[in-house]
């Protein structure tokens, strides 16, 4: 409970601390309040514009092609962790589709993704991104109280989606590069900067961070597990189609990994017309030849 | 007593900023919409129903659970070859290795290209769903007179997957050179797995072919 009040007067102290950003950053950047009002112009004094999106700069080779200058360790690595999931981890995600009904596998989904929303509040809030800020935070108000402790996920049904966010992405709107491709031992494909990303999410998560001070690492094992399997569970046939299709697996999965996380960080969402990064995405594809 | 109000306190705090913040999206200008020279309105809602009619076809054609899984990759071929731009997207799969590619090399090449395709993604239409609804939704122009189409499967379990078709327009009639699925295009990706195959065999094409060719028998069985 002690950890409960102290969460609940980090969150309000957040909550008005980037609701006074929310009323900065767009009476600069909106013309709902006119220019001279006095909101504008102490917004304009504290100069609280939100950095200029800022895009990756990838000078490796081409934006498209992965980065991989470490591949022989990578793929003794992936060769380890191919072994490794086909003689234990599979099998096990197997049992978890099969055996656990759908219903419980959907609240398993629904309690850890809202165990992760604090860590996707922090980052939209390090990203400037307000809205999506705002949907995180009353999304996990609304899933841990109407939702049960967030077995239900009750935001949805209002018109508040499920988004995910990390610190690995946080740092690429900063304009860090993703660095080196990576293969981690079980964790699997990552680059530096998701590296990164990682160890400082995992940090920043307030469930870690009581489990770490309470002593109560079992907790933190099985949410690991759970998120594995729940992961894993959702594309494991997509990942076992790849595995008995690709002509050069490895490289498949590389590409399919680094040109996710880059449409990712451009935004790519491609129902979003607005983005005018979209462009960005559109030199690299197969296109008519004059003749 | 605090402790329970809290929560409440917060959430009409954070509506209240969301509310805001919707507001202030709405009322920002639209950007303003891309004039192409080429493009004409008419050509993209054309896109769109070229997209639309593949789905269809698609559907009937491929989505059969009795049709045998080589009667599948058949039919597959021959949509693909008839929608698709295969040539172009066959080149763009071999990147730099295209030109020093020998004309055997390549008619080989092209030959195995359109039957990996075919192995890759025909199996996946036995496993759609009656309930599975595709769903094309905008089109956007693209600065070298393509057309982005976006479409997005949905099933009845679990999110979405966006699909973005690339079309071009040529000799009136619509062909595909990309597929993109949640982002990730299938032609780099592609491109990158056979680029790695070509390296590691020593930059030679024949490395590739073998390749291709080592995994075609496996899949008949």
């Amino acid at each position: 409970m002690k950890m409960f009040s102290v969460f609940i007067k980090t969150t309000l102290s957040v909550a008005f601390l980037f609701m006074g950003l929310t009323l900065c950053v767009h009476s600069a950047n909106s013309d709902v309040i006119p220019p001279h009002s006095d909101i504008y112009a102490a917004a304009k004094t504290l100069s609280l514009n939100p950095p200029a999106p800022a895009l990756p700069l990838y000078t490796h080779q081409s934006a498209t092609e992965p980065y991989d200058p470490l591949e022989p360790f990578n793929r003794v690595v992936f060769e380890f962790n191919r072994v490794l999931e086909g003689l234990l981890f599979n099998p096990l995600v197997h049992i978890y589709r099969g055996v656990v009904p759908p219903f419980v596998q959907k609240r398993v989904h629904c309690v850890l993704n809202n165990l992760a929303t604090p860590v996707y509040f922090l980052n939209d809030v390090l990203q400037c991104k307000l809205d999506h800020a705002c949907e995180s935070l009353t999304r996990f108000i609304i899933n841990t109280t109407f939702g049960l402790l967030g077995l239900f996920d009750v935001a949805s049904e209002v018109g508040l989606p499920p988004h995910t966010e990390d610190l690995g992405q946080t740092l690429a709107t900063w304009g860090a590069e993703p660095g080196p491709y990576l293969v981690l031992p079980i964790l699997g494909p990552t680059d530096f900067r998701g590296l990164l990303g990682m160890v400082g999410d995992f940090f920043a998560d307030p469930f870690n961070y009581y489990a770490i001070h309470h002593d109560r690492r079992t907790l933190m094992d099985i949410r690991i597990a759970a998120t594995y399997a729940d992961e894993r569970s959702h594309v494991l046939t997509m990942v076992e189609n790849l595995e008995e299709t690709s002509v050069d697996y490895y490289a498949a999965l590389r590409s399919l990994y680094w040109q996710h996380k880059r449409a990712k960080v451009l935004h790519d969402k491609e129902f979003d017309d607005n983005d005018e990064t979209n462009s960005a995405m559109d030199s690299d594809h197969p296109q008519p030849e004059e003749d | 007593m605090l402790r329970f109000t809290l929560p409440f306190v917060l959430f009409f705090l954070s509506i209240s900023t969301f509310s805001i913040s919707v507001l202030s999206a709405n009322t920002e200008p639209s950007p303003p919409t891309e004039e192409s020279s080429s493009l004409t309105t008419q050509d993209q809602g054309a896109a769109k129903e070229f997209i639309v009619n593949l789905g269809k076809e698609a559907t009937s054609l491929l989505t059969s659970k009795t049709i045998s899984s080589t009667e599948r990759k058949t039919r597959f071929k021959e949509l693909f070859k008839s929608h698709f731009s295969t040539k172009s997207i066959a080149k763009f799969c071999l990147g730099r290795y295209w030109r020093q590619a020998t004309d055997e090399e390549k008619q080989e090449y092209m030959d195995l290209f359109a039957d990996s395709v075919a192995d890759n993604y025909a199996s996946k239409f036995s496993q759609y769903n009656s309930e599975d609804q595709f769903i094309v939704s905008t089109t956007r122009p693209l600065t070298d007179g393509g057309i982005k189409v976006n479409s997005r499967l949905q099933t009845p379990d679990g999110a979405p997957i966006t699909i973005v078709w690339l079309v071009y327009k040529k000799d009136d009639s619509f062909k595909i050179f990309d597929v993109l699925l949640e982002g990730v295009s299938m032609s780099v990706t592609q491109r990158s797995e056979y680029a790695s195959i070509i390296e590691r065999s020593g930059g030679k094409i024949s490395g590739l072919i073998s390749a291709l060719q080592n995994k075609q028998p496996l899949k008949k069985q």
